[in-house]
């Protein structure tokens, strides 16, 4: 599975998480998961959609990575790592 | 017999597979613009070089605002050629994996090589081409076929036969082809440098309005 990793903007605002939800997570198949931390265990690069076609928002800049995403609760960690 | 079809029944039928296609097309529209971006980038490079150089590329330069329409017409006509080849595109977004500027100097060349790492369009754009420049060849993708070449008939003639494929170009010629097309580029004879921007397009998901929101 591909992963858009990117800063979020709107946290702190209602069903945006707190201040400190900074990061959300995108998967190919529109689930969005918000969460504090992120960690990249894959190969990834950055993923500007400036250029890209068909065109979308120019302010999501994104890194996107490939592995297999797990979530932990308690810490509010989303970790990507390689498919086994 | 009116309307009567006559078939030649020792014609064989002859059908297209694997085809290798390249598109060019004259956008000189955007050689002031793709210019001056590109000298500026080049000039970044010129003063990272210690000493003299027969080649000089720059850095990638694909997000710089100036060139968006560029950008944008070369991404979308790349999207429009692999969704005309027949991939099922409709899920899927192009992007600049590269777009960076190469100047050759005399005698300077680019040997044979492919863009892996996840590219699917190759694109050039010419911006200084002098006479006996470098040349974009294209190879033959298909190695099991050079492996038992025999001698082409008339090497001068593009034929299914044909081992290689010079592309002629001059400023402002756009030319796209699949990044599994082996390509190189020709020594520049010319005591004036050969510039081209070259840009390579990989696909990924579109990015898609979220269906889903969890906050952990």
């Amino acid at each position: 599975m591909k992963y858009l990793i990117r800063f979020n903007k709107s946290r702190g605002q209602s069903n945006r998480g707190s201040l400190e939800h900074a990061w959300l997570v995108l998967d190919e198949m529109g689930n969005e998961v918000i969460c504090k931390r992120v960690i990249i265990n894959v190969p990834s690069r950055t993923f500007s959609p400036t250029n890209m076609t068909p065109a979308s928002n120019p302010d999501d800049f994104s890194i996107m990575a490939e592995g297999v995403a797990e979530t932990d609760r308690e810490t509010s960690t989303v970790e990507i790592n390689k498919c086994e | 017999m009116e309307n009567e079809k006559i078939v030649n029944p020792n014609l064989l039928t002859e059908s297209l597979i694997f085809p290798s296609k390249v598109y060019s097309i004259e956008k000189p529209d955007f050689l002031d613009t793709v210019r001056a971006v590109s000298s500026k980038y080049l000039e970044q490079s010129r003063q990272l070089q210690k000493g003299e150089y027969m080649t000089l590329m720059s850095g990638n330069y694909s997000h710089e605002p100036e060139i968006a329409p560029f950008a944008q017409y070369v991404s979308q006509t790349a999207w429009n050629i692999l969704q005309a080849q027949g991939y099922s595109m409709d899920q899927l977004v192009t992007f600049f994996s590269e777009m960076w500027t190469q100047e050759h100097k005399s005698f300077s060349s680019i040997d044979y090589h492919v863009h892996g790492l996840g590219s699917m369009i190759s694109v050039f754009y010419f911006l200084d081409v002098p006479h006996n420049g470098c040349q974009l060849v294209l190879h033959d993708p298909r190695p099991t076929k050079w492996m038992i070449d025999i001698a082409t008939r008339d090497p001068s003639q593009i034929t299914d036969a044909s081992e290689r494929v010079f592309v002629p170009s001059k400023a402002g010629t756009l030319v796209f082809t699949n990044s599994w097309m082996p390509h190189s580029f020709t020594k520049n004879f010319n005591s004036e440098p050969t510039r081209f921007v070259h840009m390579n397009l990989s696909v990924t998901m579109s990015p898609v309005k979220p269906t889903t929101v969890e906050i952990i």
